[in-house]
């Protein structure tokens, strides 16, 4: 049995009753005062009591309310807690569950193994729901809140943006596992760091695999209308011509409504395109691989990370062989660490993990390492996460620079070969 | 080039048709902006899409989703628009939205906002004509847009239950006077409407091969709105002409000005239009009253 510090609010006369009763001693044993249990007032003494489970009403609510008490308060010392913060409910709720499942499995694993020198590592979930506004409610409620070491999250960029001045203002280091808008290093936030390739890099080694791996000698782009899409649309106009090549064409969609690209299709195929290069999502990629293929269009294809989603294939069916993505993290690898922590992931999960899951797995790990290299509060936290070189985790080798981005660290290149996605380096 | 760019925006456009129709029924008929239109249907999408995952008969599954459809919207209207049919136009369109939300949360809270893979099983094949490329599948929906336009006029003008129909959409009391029973044909309505609209969904996600959410309001209500409005409201020939003037304009507008500001371009058309001919191509001969 274990022991709880309740704080029950209790009315004023009932409480001095109580008191004289136990000779004013304010340990006291809850199983012995049930009949008198009465929870009517306002004054709050902090009471120590202990318990057995009886079913009794009295009981539930006082569980209940020692539970409360015991997840807000009472580890403190004990404990070392962060935060995870992601997109819980609403559109992008599968990529926020994944985040906390990742961090799950990983804080699981290390309390398994002992904890934090010896503390026990726990978290606490926030919801934002995807959307900057309830972010920075969601930084104004946390960052109030001393225990917090550091956060992992938010999913999107824009949440970050709109919530790190609040974080900083406390000095919660923020440790992103998918921020991909390339300027939030640059920023100026010394709190924040992310541990995935930003979408400048990311858009010139697509470039680079449409026009030198695979070739592309007319080719054009496929962008999604948002600042995502633009943002990546805008790197790639300016990469491709010093490659040598002319982008022939550019079309853009809007994400979420257009679903015919029969007309850009048709007129690709007037104008002699022979590669698309996908700048958007596996709705997009899927569609416009399987509406080409189905109008006899057959250019050479590629699409930016957001493709790499089994869906892909899914939506685009034929048309979607040899499709090239980028992946931050592949769910079919076959290496030993990655592939022992997808069998593990989807033991807790149910599900392959995607790059959510994994890097917010990544995310918890290279805060356990910069807490064991001395990052006790954080200030010395986000020192110690600065000294952080050669990190290995499942998404790769990386270690921060002075802006907080993974300079080192590569993106896997992906392609569609019988209905699955291969390494294709590999292939 | 041109030719390809025609076909395609005819399959949009009776993909479009299909949708129209259902609307127009309801729209035409009670003059209510049925802004539920699209997330009603969007819901018996998904009904059948769930079905067809369990592996029964496509046509079963097609059949449940328009029956979920046809149930859905008779129960819509009876304690979302009924209370307040005679409250001005405004009110009921609002209750349309309202259910319009309540319709895209459920699909949300069961089936959660990705594109799914639904094509029924259909595997279409091309004809290949010197360049010009036709799926089996566009000639289908096509054919299909044009059979339910004809048995729709049919129903409207050579049964009873149509001519109750038509009754009721010039004057309710009169129709009343009459011995047309208003209740149970405008429910009648709203169950055809919405069970139409199921089947067009359901082609819709079938020509695309997928389904998510988003398939009601912008893909939906809007589109069948705007292809009401330049085909004439409660007019069947009107808004099936109006959604292939708007798959065509679309095509065009895409394939030879610009994809990014297509939808400002296409609206720029219908505002336009609007302007020269408020009443749509063939407006419903609908005496006046004086």
């Amino acid at each position: 049995m274990s022991k709880y510090y309740i704080k029950v609010d209790l009315d004023k006369n009932w409480r001095d009753a109580f008191l004289k009763k136990t000779n004013n001693n304010r340990t006291f044993y809850l199983l012995r005062c049930t009949k008198e249990f009465q929870f009517l007032g306002e004054v709050m003494p902090l009471m120590k009591g202990e318990w057995i489970m009886k079913k009794s009403y009295v009981y539930s609510i006082v569980i209940i309310i020692a539970l409360f008490f015991c997840v807000s308060s009472s580890y403190a010392s004990e404990t070392v807690k962060f935060l995870v913060v992601g997109p819980m409910t609403g559109d992008s709720a599968a990529q926020g569950i994944q985040l906390r499942q990742g961090a799950e499995l990983a804080v699981q694993e290390i309390n398994a193994a002992g904890g934090l020198n010896g503390k026990k590592l726990v978290f606490e979930v926030a919801d934002d729901t995807g959307n900057p506004n309830q972010a920075t409610i969601v930084a104004q409620k946390f960052s109030l809140d001393k225990d917090i070491l550091f956060i992992c999250g938010p999913v999107n960029s824009s949440c970050a943006i709109a919530s790190l001045p609040i974080w900083e203002k406390t000095n919660v280091p923020m440790i992103s596992p998918c921020n991909t808008a390339a300027n939030l290093t640059r920023l100026g936030h010394k709190n924040y760091f992310r541990i995935i390739v930003n979408d400048d890099i990311m858009s010139r080694q697509i470039v680079e695999v449409a026009i030198k791996t695979l070739g592309m000698k007319k080719p054009a782009l496929v962008w999604e209308n948002s600042d995502y899409g633009k943002g990546m649309r805008d790197i790639a106009v300016s990469e491709i011509p010093k490659l040598g090549v002319k982008v022939v064409a550019e079309d853009s969609y809007v994400p979420g409504t257009d679903r015919d690209y029969s007309a850009i299709i048709t007129k690709y195929k007037g104008l002699g395109i022979d590669g698309v290069l996908i700048l958007g999502d596996y709705t997009a990629g899927g569609l416009f691989a399987k509406q080409a293929y189905n109008l006899g269009f057959h250019p050479k294809l590629a699409g930016s990370a957001s493709c790499a989603h089994p869906k892909l294939m899914e939506i685009g069916g034929q048309g979607a062989e040899n499709f090239y993505v980028q992946a931050p993290f592949d769910p079919f690898d076959t290496r030993p660490k990655q592939a022992a922590f997808i069998e593990r992931f989807q033991k807790l999960a149910k599900d392959r993990p995607g790059e959510w899951g994994a890097h917010a797995y990544d995310v918890v790990y290279v805060a356990k390492t910069a807490y064991e290299k001395g990052g006790k509060d954080r200030a010395s936290f986000i020192n110690a996460l600065h000294k952080i070189n050669n990190f290995e985790g499942v998404t790769g080798t990386f270690g921060f620079d002075q802006f907080g981005d993974v300079p080192a660290k590569t993106v896997t290149v992906l392609v569609v070969k019988d209905g699955k996605f291969v390494n294709y380096e590999k292939k | 080039m041109f030719l390809q760019h025609l076909v395609n925006g005819l399959s949009i456009g009776s993909v479009y048709a299909l949708i129209a129709i259902g609307y127009n029924m309801v729209y035409g008929i009670l003059e209510l902006l049925n802004f539920a239109h699209g997330d009603v249907y969007a819901v018996g999408c998904f009904v059948s899409f769930a079905l067809f995952a369990t592996g029964i008969n496509p046509i079963l599954a097609i059949l449940a989703g328009a029956v979920s459809g046809y149930i859905i919207n008779i129960i819509v209207e009876k304690y979302a628009y009924r209370p307040v049919r005679f409250s001005g136009r405004v009110t009921p369109t609002i209750s349309a939205v309202g259910i319009a939300y309540i319709m895209r949360n459920v699909i949300l809270k069961i089936w959660g906002p990705e594109t799914y893979s639904f094509g029924l099983g259909f595997r279409g094949t091309q004809i290949e004509i010197g360049g010009l490329v036709i799926g089996t599948l566009q000639i289908y929906i096509f054919v299909i847009a044009v059979i339910l336009m004809i048995s729709i006029t049919f129903l409207m003008k050579k049964t009873k239950v149509g001519q109750g129909i038509i009754a009721i959409s010039q004057s309710i009391p009169t129709a009343a006077l009459l011995g047309v029973p208003v209740n149970r044909t405008i429910s009648l309505v709203y169950g055809l409407g919405g069970a139409l609209g199921v089947l067009g969904g359901i082609l819709f996600c079938t020509y695309y091969d997928s389904i998510f959410v988003g398939i009601g309001f912008a893909l939906g209500t809007m589109k069948a709105w705007m292809s009401c409005i330049v085909g004439g409201v409660g007019s069947m020939k009107g808004a099936i002409i109006g959604a292939m003037i708007l798959g065509l304009s679309e095509s065009l507008v895409a394939g030879y000005l610009s994809t990014t500001y297509k939808d400002a371009v296409i609206w720029l058309i219908l505002i336009v239009f609007i302007l020269i001919k408020p009443q749509g191509l063939f407006p419903a001969q609908i005496a006046e009253k004086i």
